[in-house]
Parts: structure tokens; C-alpha cells; sequence
């Protein structure tokens, strides 16, 4: 801790306490479904229940590229973008010129070559339309923007960020001790006290993950919301193309030549050899021009935190540059924006670090809702009695309704599935918690919640099973081990949830008394 | 002993500080940033640095309207960067096109 004056120490503390109950439900919202979203990718093949084996950018796909090209209409050839879809699938995105009217074609291109599915129309109509990725495409977007319309959306994401940055920092200088705090839990001490251990423990051990977190996560909310506008008014008359394309590099000098494209396959053969590393996306801008570019970007090679991008002649295929950040070549600015995302994302070290992504997360959550209750604790009102409520209902409701979007996914696959199955059974999951909360006794809406939680998730792998997608004996027969692993990780989910609920109903037959813990 | 008007005077100036101060104050000194900085070898300083700099810049400033003892000092303070910020953006404006991409 910071030794400092009392008086300065009472404002800390005062700031710690007023940060997070006045933003610590939102704060809660979005590091428990930023704890989500950091696996979304494994969720997404749990979900999508994938057997194919090889990743789809790392097949040939010059054939089948060449195909959906030469299929679009000459206006919709602007640009190709390829990546890895849901069920091992390839995305193939083409688009127009870019603008508010810009449309496009999006096909999904199953391993054998064969287009699956093709949505045409408006680019914004057809986006975000993947119906095997839409859970996981969910839980980003939830944590991303929590499905407030941009810009407000990043907006208010961007005011959680900064409240979980001044709470941490409270919370560093008001700790007398931090370190001993971390192996500090009283299990046989007056409940009030157990709480605050819980609170302390989880607290410093996230401390450090929570400023990490505080901060990428404002850049990021920030810049998409008010950032990017305001330095682009600064450099660039406003003109955001402009000013991402002197992130990305700006394009070449326009030559409508007609030019034959470069072999696709023999450019991702290359850049995977010099990346070190599996691409995870390409785009070719104006193939079939004399001015085409490809440009490549993978994964972080093993030990490094940024990945390389690599820009190709789409012509000749000849590499043209090889950047390891943002910006045309090594940068100060370019390298420290490039780090924001493996230390957001987590996924810096393969799944170790994103397990420990995921643990700090839940201990955020853990101290957030635990340093609530503390709070309500020392008060008896009215106010303090609706917050008490509110915590619990949107503190257990949250986890129902993220069990309820799966179950909504599972519910529609058989009929084509999609967004909307999952927006609806993350509503419907939210509004039957509300109720819940708000109808039954205080003391029984923890234990409800948790109980209700506990039954929706161990009903997930059988939903899964019923949805048509593969059981166990041919997930390990592929060599595929997110089904299985997927299934044991939400059952046991579910029986933590259901371990917390047993006792908890069994703890609270005594009527809630605000100016008491609800433990 | 209830507070009295000076305290909570005090508290009124450091919430507005803090708060909707802190914010524009923020902005401004991002795009005040923007404006003092080199290009560097990738052109894209200006726009990346003030980006990676924003939440630093809100926790000073709203740590320092909360804590300094004397919050008509700590309104000086956030007044004097916005001042310096404001005509930094007030001279790209009124000059050439920064960030030129190399």
C-alpha cells in the first residue's frame, strides 16, 4: 500500500466505495462477460461441434476463391476478405466500394470446396449472420458494446473501463496488506469478516490483471467511440478511411489494368513460412488489377506477442512488406497500440494464459459484487435494501441469461439457427431472472438463481446432443477434443452453481435485514 | 457534525472536476497530443500514442481533482491543459495537415 495522509486516505476510500457502487453492476456486466468472451473461441468450437481437423485458411484455397471472384458481379469485387468460420468452414466476404450503401456477397465454403451458404444484399444487413458462430459471436458482442448501438454501445463499455481503472488504483492505495491479503481467507470468523477476506483476496490477486484490463479496454471503448472520430477530425478533415488507412498502410497508386491474380495458395504457403505462425486472415483488395494487393495476417509466433502482416503484389505475388505492428514499418506508437490486444485478449501464451485470463476475471467479479455487498452492509435503508436486490438479481441473472442464450442456440440449430435464437434465449433468460428477483423473498432470489443457473447448464450438453450435433464417441474419433472437454466444463459449471445454491437456501432461512450482509 | 456550505462547496467543484471535467479535459489534451507530436517513421504517432495515452491522462486528472487538497488549484491545473491543448489544436488547424503518411 501508499502511506498516505488520513485525509487523502478517507477520499481514496470513499472513492473505491462511490466507484464501485455506482458503476460496479455495469463494471460487473462487462468483466463477467469479458471472462466469457475471452474463451470465446474455444465456445465456439464446443458450440459449433467442428470435426474437421484442418484450419480452413491453412487449405488450398485459390480454386475456390477464384470461383466465388469470377461468380460476383464486377462491382462487388472491391474487396475479398478470407477467414476461419464456424464448423471449419472458410468465410469469403466480397464487397463494394466502401460506404454507407455498400453491399456485398458472403459465402461459407465448406473444406470440400462446396458453397454452403450465400447471403447478398447490403454489407450491414449480411454481417455478423453466421448461424454455427453465433454464441460465440454473441458473447463478444455482449461484452464488446453489450448491445447498446454503437457508438454508445463503446461508449458506455469505455465508462466501465475507466471506473474499474480508478477503483484498482483505490484499491492499491487503500490496501494496508495487499500481500498478506492474498492468503488471507477466515472461513470460521463472523460472516462480515469472511466476506471482506473474500473480498481482499480476490481483489489483490486481480489487481494487477484489473489495471491491464482497465486500461486496454478504454483504449479500445474509447478509441471506437470518440477517438477515432476526434483524431481523425484532427488529421485528416474528418475523413476516418483516411485515417485508418494510415494505420493499415494507404493503398497503392489506382491501376485498373487488368493483371492475372497470384497463385493464393503459393502467397499463404510464404507468409505462413515467414510469420511462423497460422494466418488468421487475408484480404485481397482489387483482384484481377494490376494495382491487387494480398495482404496476410497471422497469428503471434510462440514467444512473441504481436503477429506478423504481410503484404504481398496481388499481381506477382511478390512480398512487399513484412510489418510486425501497426503502421508500414516499426513505430513507438504502432507497438505499444499493437500490444493492447494479446494483454486484453489474453492469448498471448496459447490456453494457459487465457485460463489465467479467465480466473483473474472471475476473481474481478468476485471482488466487484463482494465489494457491493460490503457497502450495503454498513447501510439500512430503503435504497440499500433495492440495491442489495438489484446486485443479487443481475450478479446470478447474468450467468442464467449467458445459459439461456446457449440454450436458445442449441434450440435453433435444427431449423438453420442463427443470431436471433440467441439473442432470444439471452432475453427471454434475463426477463424470467428479473421477475423471479422481484417476486420472491429476498432471502430465496440467490439460491433461485443459482439453482435455476445450475439445471439450465447441465442441460446444455444434452440440448447440444439433441440439436443434431456430434456426441463424444465421434468428437474423440476426429481427434476433436473441445466437445468433450466443452460438455465436462459447463457440467461442471453447473454443479458449482448448484453447490452454492444447496447451502446458501439452508444459510438464509433467516428474513434479510438491510444494514446486514447477505452473505 | 453536518457539513458545512464550504465542504460542501468543496465536494460540488471536485465532483465536476472529476466527472464531466476530467472528460473534456481528456479529449482536449488527446487531441492537444495529437497535434505535438512527431509523425515517427510509421506517420501514425499521433493518432496511436494520444489513443494509448487516454486512460493515463483521465487517472491523473481525475485523481488529482479528487486528492489535492485545494481544489481551486486542481481546477487551475485541468484549465491550464486545456488552454495549452486548445490552441495546439488551434494551430493545426489554422496550419498544414499533420500526420502525412510516409
Amino acid at each position: 500500500m501508499i502511506r498516505l495522509p488520513a485525509r487523502e486516505h478517507r477520499r481514496l476510500v470513499a472513492i473505491h466505495g462511490w466507484t464501485g457502487v455506482g458503476l460496479g453492476l455495469l463494471l460487473y456486466v462487462v468483466v463477467a462477460t469479458g471472462t466469457v468472451a475471452v474463451l470465446a473461441r474455444e465456445i465456439g468450437a464446443w458450440s459449433s461441434g467442428t470435426l474437421a481437423t484442418r484450419a480452413p485458411l491453412s487449405r488450398a484455397l485459390d480454386a475456390a476463391v477464384g470461383r466465388a471472384i469470377v461468380d460476383a458481379p464486377p462491382g462487388l469485387r472491391d474487396t475479398v476478405d478470407l477467414s476461419a468460420a464456424a464448423d471449419d468452414r472458410l468465410a469469403v466476404s466480397l464487397r463494394g466500394p466502401a460506404g454507407p450503401d455498400a453491399r456485398g456477397i458472403d459465402l461459407d465454403v465448406a473444406p470440400d470446396g462446396a458453397v454452403l451458404r450465400r447471403r447478398d444484399g447490403p454489407a450491414a444487413d449480411i454481417e455478423d449472420a453466421d448461424p454455427p458462430g453465433a454464441l460465440a459471436a454473441f458473447l463478444v458482442d455482449l461484452h464488446v458494446r453489450l448491445y447498446v448501438p454503437a457508438p454508445w454501445g463503446y461508449a458506455v463499455t469505455g465508462v466501465a473501463g475507466l471506473a474499474l481503472l480508478a477503483a484498482a488504483l483505490s484499491g492499491f492505495a487503500i490496501h494496508r496488506h495487499l500481500l498478506k491479503d492474498i492468503f488471507t481467507l477466515r472461513r470460521g470468523a463472523r460472516p462480515g469478516l469472511t466476506a471482506r477476506d473474500r473480498h481482499n483476496m480476490a481483489g489483490a490477486w486481480a489487481l494487477p490483471f484489473a489495471v491491464v484490463l482497465a486500461v486496454t479496454g478504454s483504449v479500445f471503448s474509447w478509441s471506437a467511440s470518440a477517438g477515432f472520430p476526434a483524431l481523425a477530425w484532427m488529421s485528416y478533415g474528418g475523413d476516418r478511411e483516411a485515417l485508418f488507412a494510415a494505420l493499415a498502410g494507404p493503398p497503392p497508386p489506382a491501376d485498373p489494368t487488368p493483371a492475372p491474380r497470384a497463385d493464393l495458395d503459393a502467397v499463404m504457403a510464404d507468409a505462413a513460412a515467414r510469420a511462423g505462425a497460422a494466418p488468421t486472415y487475408v484480404r485481397l483488395a482489387r483482384p484481377g488489377r494490376a494495382d491487387a494487393r494480398i495482404t496476410v495476417y497471422a497469428a503471434p509466433p510462440a514467444g512473441a506477442l504481436t503477429g506478423h502482416t504481410l503484404v504481398y503484389d496481388g499481381a506477382s505475388g511478390t512480398l512487399l512488406e513484412d510489418r510486425r505492428a501497426f503502421g508500414r514499418v516499426a513505430s513507438v506508437g504502432g507497438t505499444l497500440y499493437g500490444l493492447m490486444a494479446p494483454l486484453h485478449f489474453g492469448d498471448f501464451a496459447g490456453p494457459a494464459s487465457k485460463v489465467a485470463w479467465a480466473a483473474l476475471g472471475l476473481c474481478s467479479c468476485v471482488a466487484t459484487l463482494g465489494g457491493i455487498r460490503l457497502w450495503l452492509a454498513r447501510r439500512d435503508d430503503r435504497a440499500s435494501a433495492l440495491l442489495d436486490r438489484c446486485t443479487a438479481i443481475v450478479g446470478l441473472g447474468l450467468p442464467f441469461a449467458t445459459a439461456g442464450a446457449a440454450a436458445g442456440f442449441f434450440a435453433g440449430l435444427p431449423g438453420g439457427g442463427g443470431p436471433g435464437w440467441t439473442e432470444a434465449g439471452f432475453l427471454a433468460a434475463a426477463a424470467a431472472a428479473t421477475v423471479a428477483g422481484i417476486a420472491l423473498p429476498r432471502r430465496r432470489v440467490g439460491p433461485a438463481l443459482s439453482a435455476a443457473t445450475g439445471i439450465g447448464l447441465a442441460l446444455l450438453p444434452a440440448l447440444r446432443w439433441a440439436a443434431g450435433e456430434p456426441g463424444w464417441g465421434a468428437a474423440l474419433a476426429a481427434g476433436r477434443l473441445a466437445v468433450p472437454s466443452g460438455d465436462v466444463a459447463v457440467l461442471a459449471i453447473a454443479a458449482a452453481f448448484l453447490w452454492t445454491a444447496a447451502p446458501a437456501a439452508m444459510r438464509d432461512r433467516r428474513p434479510f435485514r438491510p444494514g446486514r450482509a447477505v452473505p | 457534525m453536518p457539513p458545512s456550505t464550504a465542504d460542501r462547496r468543496d465536494v460540488l467543484v471536485r465532483a465536476l472536476l472529476a466527472g464531466p471535467g476530467a472528460a473534456v479535459a481528456t479529449l482536449l489534451a488527446v487531441m492537444g497530443l495529437s497535434a505535438a507530436l512527431p509523425p515517427g517513421p510509421a506517420g501514425i504517432d499521433p493518432i496511436t500514442i494520444p489513443l494509448v495515452a487516454l486512460p493515463f491522462i483521465w487517472a491523473a486528472l481525475f485523481f488529482h481533482a479528487c486528492l489535492d487538497p485545494a481544489p481551486r488549484r486542481a481546477a487551475l491545473a485541468s484549465l491550464a491543459l486545456c488552454a495549452v491543448c486548445a490552441a495546439l489544436v488551434a494551430l493545426r488547424h489554422g496550419g498544414a495537415p499533420a500526420a502525412a503518411v510516409p
